[in-house]
């Protein structure tokens, strides 16, 4: 059976030093796949190449076994990206960011509008959908950019740290949303900080360090008999002993 | 703390050098473009100093107004200004305003535009040399009239950018402000020149008026001295002196508004279901874009900052038509609205940002992205230049001239169209991110900026000379149907050039989109 997301190989180099260094992933078709790693390991680089947001120098990234950079008309509406890093147009309102969203992939009118209205009651944004969106707080932004990637149902969700700043409420409903979209047979995959959050949400995982994928597969196979943040520090190392500076507390 | 700030935006200006060179490329040929201007202004005034009196008192006056003029206007028409002092991103730190305005000046000087600006102004002396006492006063007049240069700039550019964070009142407030400083002086002109006997006395009254107004007394000043017309002299330097305090102290107030704009930000509340454009467009990409586009020239205020020039424009220029009695101001005001917006968005991409992921990622064809912000402008634009062109038609008495003043407008209206759909899928410019990015300025954008503006216009003429050749021709020759020529090719071949244009466009965004989403990144970060 084809992956519902595959890449082969991605390469990214910014200047020298290779940002993304061969990676090579396949997620299950009906899975939800974390990916961790720490601070610029090249998630957010290797997600932006795999939904089609950044040029690869080398390798191959395949949707459903659509190839993303040779057919990306055909692979961009099977995919929904929420990407970490970008601006939203937040000049328009919450829902008339998710309308523009819907607009581009031509759903129409009279799904558009029961789309709109389901995710902003789901995501809890339904008082907050007459107001511009550079009026958020930063997490009603993450979630209107969630919505705004659910909005065209696409089959595989690709989530650049999607719990960011979320308060655990509305984390816990998007947990919900996830689970309701990997049980109708889509497919997620989330980039996190949070081991705690992924082994209790994901099935499969992978640790990403310098670029590479340094261990992939089941929840259980990753973190072995332990739980996943001890087997992530020990693969990545650099945890250090001691106190903070001197002058810190020193009132 | 002055010396402090200056050292950071040369700091920064030196960082930015050397991560592009580019930025390096655009900064000597600005500098030799620069000197290139003063050493014409120069050698201007060289040649007036040989001429009578009254000659070298028109051509400094009319120099120097329009050297106000500019730095007036300039802060209105392109972003990317230098901002690296930009009062918000300094406002937590603790400084006085007047600190803050010390520095911002002193670096408004310390760059190419105010180096240049003094030395033009003060060399204002050399068209006076046969005038000792007129000399000296030139220099010193001229270091007061570069002083107000870069006053009013910085007003303009505190008023602009409490355009772009403001909203509702502030907003319609600060516009009202800035269209208050620039036309009172006009305004001031015109109703001096009824009372001056309409239009017999012409050109010297209307020079009269303009050495007596705000923007212009300060340069009469040697004039004046030389002439022998001392009270004179004394009552323009007390014009020009009040002119640079009235600069200041609406600038020191415009900069504590726009700071308080920016802490009291209220949020905005347009009610729910209320989807402007987006809820009635066909539901296609196409339809999307030009709707959000469409939104968006209103709503962001740096393009909605572009809009106010719309009445603006014509306006003044109608008026220095008026003024001086020459046809050929009037009939540039069409051409000259129709290629604003277009020239405003030859980097449209830029205005963007990053948010243009949302674009990429759900896969919109170039092309449709293209005709989407086309329309969206056209959608402004077209109904401006016509009725605009219909106004002036009528306003200077030339209505059977009405094809040749459409057709140069409209033709040049949609070349323009048709040029910035290829250069907006290519260029990026670094704008004003809604003052969120502290000390992220790029020093040098503006040069950067307006050359690449100037190659679009160029462009653009080149392509709009089939009509603008026939309307040229039929203006001056008065032949009726180089008029009705102009006005085919004009339409014709300027939805010719446009939908080439976005077509081109197209094809050029689907290739380089991801790339300009990780230059807009860069520039963002």
């Amino acid at each position: 059976m084809e992956h519902a997301l595959e890449v082969r190989g991605l390469t990214k180099r910014f200047g020298g030093a290779a940002a993304v260094d061969e990676l090579t992933l396949a997620v299950p078709r009906g899975s939800l796949y974390g990916l961790v790693g720490p601070n610029g390991a090249g998630k957010t680089t290797a997600l932006a190449m795999a939904t089609g947001l950044l040029r690869p120098d080398a390798g191959v990234a395949l949707v459903h076994g659509v190839d993303v950079w040779q057919r990306p008309f055909e692979a961009k509406p099977l995919i929904g990206s929420l990407a970490d890093g970008v601006d939203l147009y937040d000049r328009l309102t919450g829902e008339q960011l998710i309308t523009f969203s819907g607009l581009m992939f031509g759903l129409d009118r009279a799904t558009l509008r029961e789309r709109v209205a389901d995710l902003l009651r789901l995501l809890d944004l339904e008082d907050a959908a007459g107001r511009l969106v550079a009026d958020y707080s930063a997490g009603m932004t993450k979630k209107i950019a969630l919505a705004a990637a659910l909005i065209h149902s696409p089959r595989v969700l690709v989530l650049d740290e999607p719990f960011e700043s979320v308060d655990p409420v509305s984390a816990a409903n998007i947990r919900d949303i996830l689970d309701g979209f990997v049980k109708g047979g889509g497919t997620v995959v989330v980039s996190s900080h949070s081991m705690d959050l992924v082994e209790r949400m994901c099935d499969h995982v992978a640790i990403i360090a310098s670029g590479r994928v340094l261990v992939s597969g089941t929840i259980d196979e990753v973190r072995r008999s332990g739980d996943l943040e001890t087997r992530f520090l020990e693969l990545i190392g650099g945890r250090r002993r001691g106190e903070g500076p001197a002058w810190l507390l020193s009132s | 703390m002055v010396a402090l700030l200056l050292r950071l935006r040369f700091r920064i200006l030196a960082n930015t050098l050397r991560r592009s060179p580019m930025q390096l490329v655009a900064v000597v040929v600005g500098g030799l473009l620069s000197a290139g201007l003063v050493f014409v202004a120069l050698g201007g005034m060289l040649i007036a100093s040989a001429m009578p009196p009254v000659v070298t008192q028109a051509v400094v006056v009319i120099g120097g107004t329009a050297l106000v003029c500019g730095w007036l206007v300039v802060p209105l028409l392109f972003d990317g200004v230098d901002r690296t002092l930009d009062p918000i991103r300094l406002a937590r730190f603790p400084l006085r305003t007047s600190t803050l305005m010390a520095a911002t000046f002193v670096v408004g000087i310390a760059w190419l535009p105010g180096i240049a600006t003094i030395v033009v102004s003060v060399g204002t002396a050399i068209a006076w040399r046969t005038y000792p006492a007129a000399a000296v006063a030139a220099i010193l007049g001229g270091l007061l009239g570069a002083a107000t240069c870069i006053g009013a700039s910085r007003l303009m550019t505190s008023v602009a950018g409490s355009l772009l964070r403001g909203h509702g009142a502030a907003r319609i407030g600060m516009a009202a402000l800035g269209v208050l400083v620039l036309a009172v002086p006009f305004a001031i002109a015109t109703t001096g020149r009824v009372d001056a006997d309409g239009r017999s006395t012409g050109f010297a009254a209307a020079l009269d008026l303009l050495a007596w107004s705000p923007v212009g007394a300060v340069w009469s000043i040697p004039g004046r001295v030389a002439t022998g017309d001392l009270a004179g002299a004394a009552v323009a330097t007390a014009i020009a002196v009040a002119t640079l305090a009235a600069t200041l102290l609406l600038w020191r107030l415009t900069l504590g508004a726009s700071l308080r704009v920016r802490a009291e930000r209220p949020p905005r509340a347009i009610a729910a279901g209320r989807l402007g454009p987006l809820g009635w467009v066909p539901t296609t990409p196409t339809a999307a874009v030009f709707a959000r586009s469409l939104m968006y020239w209103f709503r962001d205020g740096r393009q909605a900052r572009q809009l106010i020039l719309l009445p603006v424009l014509p306006a003044l220029m109608l008026l220095w038509w008026s003024l001086f009695d020459v046809a050929a101001i009037a009939w540039l005001i069409g051409p000259v609205l129709a290629s604003l917006l277009p020239l405003a968005s030859f980097a449209g991409l830029s205005y963007d940002g990053t948010a243009f992921a949302a674009e990429l990622a759900a896969g919109v064809r170039g092309v449709h992205d293209r005709v989407g912000r086309a329309l969206a402008l056209l959608t402004i634009a077209a109904p401006t230049v016509v009725v605009v062109q219909l106004s002036v038609a009528i306003v200077i008495g030339r209505v059977g001239d009405l094809p040749a003043l459409l057709g140069v407008s409209i033709g040049i209206l949609l070349s323009a169209v048709g040029v910035v759909s290829v250069s907006s899928a290519q260029l990026v410019v670094p704008v004003t991110r809604a003052g969120r990015n502290p000390f992220s300025a790029q020093a040098g954008a503006a040069t950067t900026s307006i050359f690449a503006s100037y190659a679009v216009a160029v462009v653009t003429i080149v392509l709009a000379l089939p009509a603008i050749a026939p309307a040229v021709a039929s203006l001056v020759t008065g032949i009726a149907w180089l008029g009705w020529l102009a006005l085919f090719a004009g339409i014709g071949l300027g939805a010719g050039v446009a939908l080439g244009g976005v077509v081109l466009g197209g094809r050029v965004l689907d290739a380089s989109g991801p790339a300009m989403l990780a230059r807009l990144r860069l520039i963002r970060s």
